[in-house]
């Protein structure tokens, strides 16, 4: 047993399949990374790109309760929205200095506003939007009394709606994905 | 027997060779096959990253192309002198915008994309994409993204948004999807006369008409085509490129290589442009002048 052990010819096969090993494992880890960093990615961009199509469910909503409600604009003075307000910030839109004036807002989840039934609902429950709607600012973000289109004598009201993908409930600033968009309107009779 | 354990036997030395040469060829196919796979996926990676983002900043800039302002504040320069003058400016397609610098791309068929909106009551913004060569004597070709912000001080800034890009084509259409040809802004050397359409290195389109669709554009759909930077198949195979609809899409038929190539796609809604109106049936009263502006 002696001579074995002074037998200098060690193998080489055992270093080279470590080293092997070893740089399959980085490449392969590697591969699982850009993978996974892309996977992401994709992912990101789909619920941006869903908030999106919620914010604008959410400005056409707005549009249908404004058709539906014109008397409230001008029976009705505009009231501080900010309390109510749980995901769509003024400070989301920078030629708005606050949600001080606006005459109206909500919240909804998209499954409370497309029919959908299973996985799809399931789906659209993941997405929610909030509008409020408010007088047009100046160009100082003041929008205390209503501004008329140059020319006419229709008052410009802006529809500020932010897509989320969360629930309307659970939806919130820090954790999720949130969309803001406006709209300038009018109401032509 | 005492000198039992110096040695091997011949057949011992035969098998353990074969299987160590088994095991080390195993190993470095394996190795391989890594090696290359790794190549095609971080090079596939690299182009889906880069079209991703240029495509997301121009539908970006698609969405709020012609928005302008309600409190916008006129000044002495004439793209915002007055609403009127504004609205000449709004979006813009050069068809086949072959010029200097391998603008036209590679293949000359590619398009240059102009579009205008305000981004704050004092300014308002140009950005208009094409391609390019790169200078430094490659054949290589980027998409250039060129911003003009006019208003208190002019500024001006280039960015090269996706390189090794092929084919880059802007259609533009209706709310009824018929393709809009032309549609070009108040800047008329670009517009009407000048454009040309594909193969019959004809001019066509007249300014004004392409000013007055400027309004109508409800859709711009938008093809990128990028190769890889490396070339990663084994073999070489041809490719054939038409992106968008005959006459008005490229047709392009590349000879055998071994890159890669991919087109990605986006349909925006310009929701600034051609403008609809919310109609109640019950009031009779409807929403109009929708312009909105998408942050």
């Amino acid at each position: 047993m002696k001579t074995l052990k002074n037998n200098s010819e060690r193998g080489f096969a055992l270093p080279l399949a470590l080293l092997l090993l070893v740089v399959m494992t980085i490449m392969g880890a590697t591969l699982v990374n850009i993978t996974s960093t892309e996977h992401n990615a994709n992912t990101n961009k789909d619920s941006n790109q869903q908030a999106f199509y919620a914010a604008e469910s959410g400005i056409s909503v707005a549009k249908s309760w404004m058709v539906g409600n014109i008397s409230k604009f001008s029976s009705s003075p505009p009231n501080n929205l900010d309390s109510r307000l749980r995901f769509c910030k003024a400070s989301f839109f920078p030629n708005l200095r606050s949600s001080n004036n606006g005459f109206h807002t909500d919240r909804k989840s998209l499954n409370q506003v497309i029919s959908a039934s299973g996985d799809e609902a399931t789906r659209l429950g993941k997405y929610s939007f909030e509008y409020f709607i408010a007088y047009t600012p100046d160009q100082n973000g003041n929008n205390s009394s209503g501004k008329k289109k140059s020319g006419t004598n229709s008052i410009l009201y802006t529809i500020y709606s932010c897509g989320c993908n969360a629930a309307a409930n659970s939806c919130n600033v820090q954790n999720n994905v949130i969309v803001p968009l406006e709209a300038v309107v009018t109401l032509v009779n | 027997m005492k000198n039992k354990n110096l040695g091997f036997t011949l057949a011992e030395v035969l098998v353990s060779i074969v299987i160590g040469i088994m095991s080390i060829a195993a190993a470095f196919s394996a190795y391989n096959y890594f090696n290359k796979s790794y190549a095609s996926v971080s090079q596939k990676a690299e182009v889906s990253k880069s079209a991703r983002d240029a495509l997301s900043l121009i539908a970006r800039d698609l969405r709020n192309a012609g928005h302008i302002d309600p409190n916008f504040i006129t000044s002495s320069w004439e793209g915002i002198r007055s609403q009127t003058e504004a609205e000449k400016r709004m979006i813009g397609v050069l068809q086949k915008y072959y010029g200097s610098n391998g603008t036209g791309g590679r293949y000359g068929q590619a398009d240059q994309l102009e579009i205008w909106y305000t981004i704050s009551p004092y300014e308002r913004k140009e950005v208009t994409y094409f391609i390019l060569k790169y200078r430094d004597g490659s054949d290589n070709f980027f998409l250039q993204r060129q911003i003009r912000i006019f208003g208190k001080n002019t500024k001006t800034f280039n960015d090269v948004i996706v390189s090794h890009v092929e084919d880059f084509q802007v259609i533009l259409k209706d709310k009824d999807g018929n393709v809009l040809v032309p549609v070009c802004t108040f800047i008329w050397s670009r517009c009407g006369p000048t454009e040309i359409s594909q193969g019959s290195n004809q001019q066509q389109g007249s300014m004004l008409k392409g000013q007055a669709n400027q309004k109508l554009v409800h859709t711009a759909d938008v093809y990128l085509t990028v190769r890889s930077p490396k070339e990663i198949y084994p073999k070489a195979r041809r490719t054939k490129i038409k992106n968008g609809e005959n006459s008005h899409g490229s047709d392009i038929t590349i000879p055998a290589d071994k890159y890669y190539r991919e087109t990605f796609f986006v349909s925006v809604h310009t929701r600034n442009l051609a403008k609809h109106v919310a109609i109640s049936e019950q009031t009779g009263t409807s929403i109009g002048e929708s312009s909105s502006y998408n942050k």
